[in-house]
């Protein structure tokens, strides 16, 4: 469906130079909800700009649906545009115009009489659950509404990609929720593509089936939603995983005095991650019963990805070393992922294992 | 009444013909100088502005131009821009007298500062709401028209209601040069004949015209803003 073949874009501040796009490659299949997630200054921005050429890459060639958007002439570019649609950060509505005036803004010269205009306004409205603020104005409507009547006006065409610039950022993490879960209807019910870049995990988590992780110009992974949630393996990447199931803590968990007293007798600290099949089963209270050893859980989560759910739990194991090490052969055998939480701590025997 | 009248302001009334004519002429003037000056500097203005560092059609050769242009012109005070501007005046409408030749002079010292504030309302508008545009697929042109005039409209009009107020005070003193109107009016009798009730009515004449226009102004900008 888009295509992304070796995006180079520079800008020029004076004398400064920044590369904002090192050669990106990207390919997104038809009905994907792919996310592209960065810092801020990764790129990102530039990257999503570039899919209809509202920034103009230096180099490299966009295709979306199998039209070279780069090679379109002016005019062609303007026709390509309606039927890619695209929702930002601060929604971007015309103030001077009440909501369905600006949800049929895209429908001038589209060719439509007046009356199929408005059958066609009121059934986006209705689909983004706001026909009865047909009337009002922007400034009259909350942020999540606002970003509604967006999405609404970016599918008047009736476009088969929608691109989403931060879509959510500037809203609470309740209408971040309903606004995702819009988009997932969508998708479901149109087969809209959707490309999407954020800085929150968090929403690719919600509705991406496919992730791509830009670092510094670059494309530094990608690959389905549960195997980057799961086996992250650039650091960038696992920095971003590690703040949904906040692995960080478990440094400032282990100092505390009572999970200390814990390790001092002879504790093991390790991260078990299980996903899919793994995370149903009921490993923690088997594994101690058979190995006759003590777990004690410090804290954990479980996240669905994709309608999979993955689980991260901090334990510590007690009881004698050579039992320690069955339960932990046993788990490995069951595909569970053990890491071993390196600390300076001289009670941590991880490294003896 | 019409005696209490004659006893309070005998020189307006025995000239009550010639006021109103001279109201009439300052409206013509600042109407139709109001017109062609608004068409110029909206068009300057939006020149001004998508020519402009990141704009519709970036160009700096050209904003440059027209940004010293203005800025020249600007910096000339009206009473002597009325006398340099007499041969080109000539050359225009064939005069330098008259309704004619109080136009001309006043059309090329309002423009400037009109452009100015158009440009000052359209860079206002939202440019995220023009690069939505941009994306739905608009053209150029259509931006233009139907995203930023559209959106700065109330702008605009604040714009247009302190200019047509600079307009009646440029036609009082483009009328000396023999426009007519209500300036030359107050000073042919009020200032040299020492007629004071006719500097009081006409000063009372332009008050109300002034108030009539912001209050017009103001009730359409209200009725443009959401």
């Amino acid at each position: 469906m888009i295509d992304l073949k070796d995006l180079k874009k520079t800008y020029e501040l004076g004398k400064l130079k920044v590369e904002a796009l090192k050669g990106v490659s990207l390919h997104v299949d038809k009905s994907d909800i792919f996310g592209v997630i960065g810092y801020s200054g990764a790129g990102k921005s530039t990257l999503i700009r570039c899919i209809n050429l509202l920034e103009k890459p230096d180099s490299g060639s966009v295709f979306v649906n199998n039209q070279e958007i780069t090679a379109l002439p002016e005019g062609e570019l303007c026709k390509a545009r309606r039927k890619i649609g695209m929702i930002f950060q601060q929604f971007n509505l015309l103030k001077s115009k009440t909501v369905f005036q600006n949800v049929a803004f895209p429908l001038y010269r589209s060719g439509l009489s007046k009356n199929a205009v408005r059958e066609k306004v009121e059934n986006l409205l209705e689909m983004v659950g706001l026909e009865d603020k047909a009337t009002a104005y922007p400034s009259q409507l909350s942020g999540g509404q606002k970003q509604r009547v967006a999405i609404s006006r970016a599918l008047a065409n009736d476009p088969q990609v929608l691109l989403s610039d931060e879509a959510t950022s500037a809203l609470d993490p309740q209408t971040t929720q309903s606004i995702l879960s819009l988009l997932n209807d969508l998708n479901k019910k149109l087969g809209l593509t959707i490309v999407l870049i954020t800085h929150e995990m968090t929403v690719i988590k919600e509705i991406c089936n496919k992730v791509a992780v830009i670092d510094d110009g670059l494309i530094v992974e990608q690959g389905d939603s549960i195997d980057i949630f799961s086996k992250p393996q650039h650091p960038t990447t696992q920095r971003f995983i590690a703040s949904v199931f906040q692995t960080e803590r478990i440094h400032e968990i282990v100092s505390q005095p009572q999970i200390s007293d814990l390790l001092k007798a002879n504790g093991v600290v390790a991260r078990l991650l299980f996903t899919g099949e793994s995370a149903n089963n009921a490993y923690i209270s088997q594994v101690s019963r058979n190995f006759n050893i003590n777990i004690n859980v410090i804290f954990g989560n479980i996240e669905i990805i994709q309608s999979l759910p993955i689980g991260s739990l901090f334990v510590v194991f007690n009881g004698d070393p050579v039992n320690i090490q069955a339960a932990i052969n046993y788990l490995q055998i069951e595909k569970v992922k053990i890491t071993f939480i390196q600390n300076s701590d001289p009670y941590l025997i991880s490294e003896a294992i | 009444m019409a005696e209490l009248l004659t006893r309070i302001m005998p020189n307006v009334m025995e000239r009550y013909s010639d006021l109103l004519l001279a109201t009439g002429e300052t409206l013509i003037m600042v109407l139709i100088a109001g017109i062609i000056s608004v068409i110029l500097g909206a068009l300057l203005g939006i020149a001004l502005v998508v020519t402009g560092t990141g704009q519709l059609y970036e160009n700096k050769t050209v904003n440059n131009f027209l940004g010293k242009i203005i800025n020249t012109v600007r910096s000339v005070p009206f009473i002597i821009l009325l006398a340099l501007l007499v041969p080109f005046t000539r050359l225009i409408v064939s005069t330098s007298i008259g309704l004619k030749g109080a136009l001309v002079p006043m059309i090329v010292g309002i423009t400037p500062f009109i452009s100015r504030q158009i440009e000052q309302a359209i860079i206002e508008v939202d440019k995220g709401v023009i690069e939505a545009a941009q994306a739905m697929g608009l053209s150029k042109p259509q931006i233009i028209v139907r995203v930023m005039l559209r959106e700065a409209m109330p702008g605009i009009i604040r714009a247009l209601v302190i200019c047509i107020i600079n307009l009646i005070g440029l036609s009082a003193m483009a009328g000396t040069v023999g426009g007519g109107g209500l300036g030359d009016f107050a000073i042919r009798y009020g200032y040299t004949q020492y007629m004071q009730d006719i500097t009081v009515v006409t000063v009372l004449i332009l008050l109300l015209l002034v108030n009539s226009i912001q209050g017009l102004g103001n009730y359409v900008i209200g009725k443009l803003s959401h």
